[in-house]
């Protein structure tokens, strides 16, 4: 009996245990994870604060969040980061005992965040502040485009186009059979145009690695030298990640047949695909990522064939709290087919009898040091250096090679004085070295010092001039020492609002395959020139940048206008002469007048994503007295492209529109009025994608030029036909 | 609101204002074949061309030139070729250019404009051409022997 009474107490005992456990708590908790409402990664470091108390935390590194020992209540929780939307979640209502689970997606905050830059001024800078026109391209919207080049890309910036793949910002380049480039490209901060031609090979650049691209529209000469007169591409890599991932990406894809029996040329389709692989991770206070990635692509014509193997890799060296190193080295090896003309216009996507077999291989290789030292509050030292080596030969009947070396060395102190001025300084050396059998072997050095000092005036305006003086040899003569001032001014009188104005003169040296090329080009014989002088430039623009948030439906718009005009004088260009010989010269005084203007909005929390670009040139050829003589050769005068994206839950849908007007003027084969032969024509073309996240994997259906739109950019070249894409990508951690 | 959206109606009526009707690059007519040289090029011949007439005004060649193909350099033993051309008749001569072939492609109006044409008439008639709506017809090989 007794011991039937103890084991009544000891339950007795243990119900009012499980009861004291579960209604005699007096608090409460919340948990959950916080992550990117487009990509799904998750966000470390953002701030969760419960309103009016000053309980809180930060996620971890997973993204996970919890907060304990809540008293019951309803409470609203604050979720905040740099960067991103801040978000709320009302009417929590904590119970004893119960800890509460939310999943929380932030929206990247675009339009408010600012968009930090570090091309224009050399320093970062809020994009609002700049003293002339940039605009940037973020690591989604390549990802978006499944841009395996960044040549896809480009010409959705407003005023930049690409005529052959060579690069034209606001007209400046047009095309100069990719000898010589009026736009300055640089892969962190490092020239990356080759030493013989000055061109840019698109297929260096490791397109997924990409953080971020400045285009900087308002010629940079004062800043960045010979070849920045017609603006400046700046391409940042990104460092590696905190933790150990693994990345994978693969796109297969097929081009259409052409539209009309006539043109259609294999039998089989011709297919593209793409592998990359890459691994990043931190080693102690350093960091490093490496890719591989390998590409072939049977080509949408005859011989737009391509075989790549890429290896790129960056190692972020942080030695102490002043001193940051990065290397960063790429290398590539190509092989492929020798794109001349097409056949005919009754089949344009054959090659020319006798060129079938024309092949190009070639080694590439890029790399370079960047070592940063902060001396003070107020001063900072940067040192880069880099190597670019490309060699290349054909096997066509020319035989042709190429051996060309390029070395890059700059120096650059930016020095805060009296709290708002900056002064930035530096020198800077280029030499290269040329052995090739059309320009034969060469050399060309350029020296060259800069200083640009930024004072703010008043709250509400900075005031920016900076000049540059660059002297330049080849094969040890001096050819000539150019000064090339600038002056800028930027009022941003709101946080909504800012104005630009600047004026200034650039230069492009020419180069060494302007002034030795020696060589036929069907029925054309090249002949070199060697007295050819730098091209001078003097450009001006003025434009405003207006941005607003939270405007009913809208979410957030920017709102990018300007005006431009550039004068070239003694402006290089490949000219026949009287023997129907061809030669590089200084032969044109030339004006190129503009506008353009961008528009991105967001609508309905981020469902509906629009962005459009328009761009007028009026580019002509001068005489002496400035009379016009001509259209320049390769510019649109009418440019305009429109994307329209749609978001919903995991899904992402994109529509993409770009317009070019029919070029005006070429400068070898005229269009035939009574034949209708090499006639140009306007550019229409359509692109679609349809792509979905899921946690660390996303993948992507793409169609581009959806409507089979068929164009030349360059004579007797048709552009790519009609391309479907199914790209998967995934990180694993 | 109102400022969004007279920005956006702004755009389309500048796309409107731009753009043209789409005229997509489609399939042509013409001509094909090869030429073949049956004995040395002359030392004053440069090079050549199939020249297109549409009447065979031989007083007035300049005038009644509708095109011509692309220049071939002397020296070589055969090429291919393509006109492209409008459905009709046509007659088709092959000259020796007296002068850098580069120079039909860079040159022509003043070329045609000189008095006298720089090119020379290797023996042979003209050939009849005639071209169907959106057809390519098959020249047989035309040799040419100065």
């Amino acid at each position: 009996m007794e011991r039937q009474l103890n084991l009544k107490r000891v339950l007795i005992l243990l119900i009012l245990m499980m009861f004291q456990a579960v209604f005699g708590q007096t608090s409460g908790g919340l948990k959950g994870h916080v992550s990117d409402f487009r990509s799904g990664e998750a966000l470390p470091g953002v701030n969760v604060l419960i309103k009016d108390s000053f309980r809180g935390t930060t996620s971890n590194m997973d993204g996970f969040f919890e907060i304990n020992g809540l008293p019951p209540d309803k409470i609203t929780v604050v979720f905040s980061m740099m960067g991103y939307e801040k978000q709320s979640v009302t009417n929590i209502e904590i119970v004893p005992g119960i800890i509460k689970n939310l999943d929380i997606k932030l929206n990247s905050d675009i339009l408010n965040q600012p968009e930090v830059i570090v091309t224009s001024t050399r320093k970062a800078q809020n994009i609002m502040e700049s003293p002339v026109s940039v605009s940037i391209i973020g690591r989604r919207d390549l990802s978006e485009k499944g841009a395996l080049s960044l040549e896809e890309a480009l010409p959705y910036v407003a005023g930049v186009s690409t005529v052959n793949g060579q690069l034209s910002i606001r007209g400046a380049s047009g095309y100069t059979m990719g000898a010589g480039s009026r736009s300055l490209v640089l892969l962190d901060g490092v020239p990356l145009l080759g030493g013989a031609a000055g061109n840019v090979s698109w297929n260096v650049v490791p397109t997924s690695e990409i953080s971020q691209i400045e285009v900087v529209k308002s010629g940079g000469g004062a800043l960045y030298g010979s070849s920045a007169m017609g603006g400046v591409i700046n391409i940042l890599t990104r460092v590696a990640s905190p933790k150990p991932e693994w990345n994978f990406s693969t796109q297969l894809g097929v081009f259409s047949q052409p539209a009309y029996e006539q043109w259609q040329w294999r039998d089989s389709p011709s297919l593209t695909r793409d592998f990359s692989i890459s691994h990043s991770r931190k080693i102690g206070n350093h960091s490093a990522w490496l890719r591989l990635k390998s590409y072939h692509s049977d080509g949408y014509t005859e011989m737009n064939w391509e075989d790549v193997v890429h290896l790129s890799g960056k190692i972020k060296f942080n030695f102490r709290n002043r001193h940051t190193a990065s290397f960063f080295i790429n290398a590539l090896n190509e092989t492929a087919g020798l794109i001349g003309t097409w056949k005919s216009q009754a089949s344009p996507f054959e090659a020319v009898t006798g060129t079938e077999k024309n092949q190009i291989t070639g080694t590439k290789l890029f790399s370079h040091i960047d070592y940063q030292f902060i001396s003070s509050e107020d001063s900072r030292y940067s040192v880069k250096s880099g190597l670019y080596l490309i060699d290349w030969e054909n096997n066509s009947l020319a035989q042709d090679f190429s051996h060309e070396t390029k070395y890059f060395l700059e120096t650059q102190n930016n020095t805060t004085l009296f709290k708002s001025t900056d002064l930035i300084s530096g020198i800077s050396l280029q030499k290269a070295i040329i052995d090739a059998k059309i320009f034969g072997l060469h050399h060309q050095e350029q020296v060259a010092a800069y200083a640009q000092v930024q004072k703010k005036l008043a709250s509400i305006s900075t005031l920016t001039t900076g000049a540059r003086y660059e002297t330049y040899y080849v094969d040890n003569d001096v050819q000539s020492g150019i000064f090339s001032p600038s002056l800028a001014i930027n009022i941003m009188p709101a946080q909504w609002f800012s104005w630009r104005a600047s004026y200034g003169k650039g230069f492009r040296v020419p180069t060494v395959a302007e002034m030795f090329a020696n060589s036929t080009l069907s029925i054309f014989q090249v002949e070199p020139n060697p007295n050819l002088r730098p091209e001078i430039s003097t450009m001006g623009e003025t434009g405003f940048t207006l941005k607003a948030a939270n405007l009913g439906l809208i979410d957030g718009l920017q709102l990018n206008s300007a005006i431009f005009q550039t004068d070239f004088i003694d402006m290089i260009e490949p000219k026949p002469d009287g023997n129907g010989t061809i030669h590089f010269e200084n032969v044109e005084n030339a004006r190129i007048r503009g506008y353009e203007t961008s528009l991105q909005a967001s609508f309905l929390n981020h469902l509906l994503e629009l962005s459009q670009n328009y761009t007028y040139l009026d580019p002509v050829k001068l005489d002496e007295n400035n009379v016009v003589l001509d259209t320049l050769s390769y510019r649109y005068r009418h440019s305009a492209t429109t994307s329209l994206g749609a978001r919903f839950l995991n899904i992402h849908l994109l529509s993409e529109y770009r317009y070019a007007s029919a070029l005006e003027s070429v400068e070898i084969y005229q269009e035939n009025i009574k034949t209708g032969e090499d006639k140009q024509v306007p550019i229409h073309v359509w692109n679609f994608a349809l792509s979905t996240q899921v946690k660390d994997w996303n993948v992507q259906f793409r169609v581009n030029n959806a409507f089979q739109y068929y164009y030349t950019t360059l004579e007797r070249n048709i552009n790519a036909d009609r391309h479907f894409t199914l790209s998967i990508g995934g990180t694993i951690r | 609101m109102k400022l969004f959206v007279s920005i956006v109606v702004a755009f389309f009526l500048l796309f409107m204002m731009a753009c043209e009707e789409p005229e997509s690059l489609s399939t042509v007519s013409g001509v094909e074949g090869i030429l073949k040289f049956g004995n040395a090029w002359p030392e004053n011949v440069k090079g050549g061309a199939i020249i297109i007439l549409d009447s065979l005004d031989l007083f007035h060649v300049a005038d009644h030139i509708v095109t011509f193909s692309t220049p071939v350099v002397s020296g070589i033993d055969s090429a291919e070729y393509f006109i492209q051309l409008p459905p009709g008749k046509y007659a088709a001569v092959f000259v020796g250019l007296l002068v850098a072939p580069s120079l039909i492609a860079t040159k022509l109006d003043s070329i045609l404009a000189a008095p006298a044409l720089p090119v020379m008439l290797p023996p042979g008639l003209p050939q009849g051409l005639y071209i169907k709506e959106n057809e390519v017809s098959s020249h047989p090989d035309w040799t040419v022997r100065f």
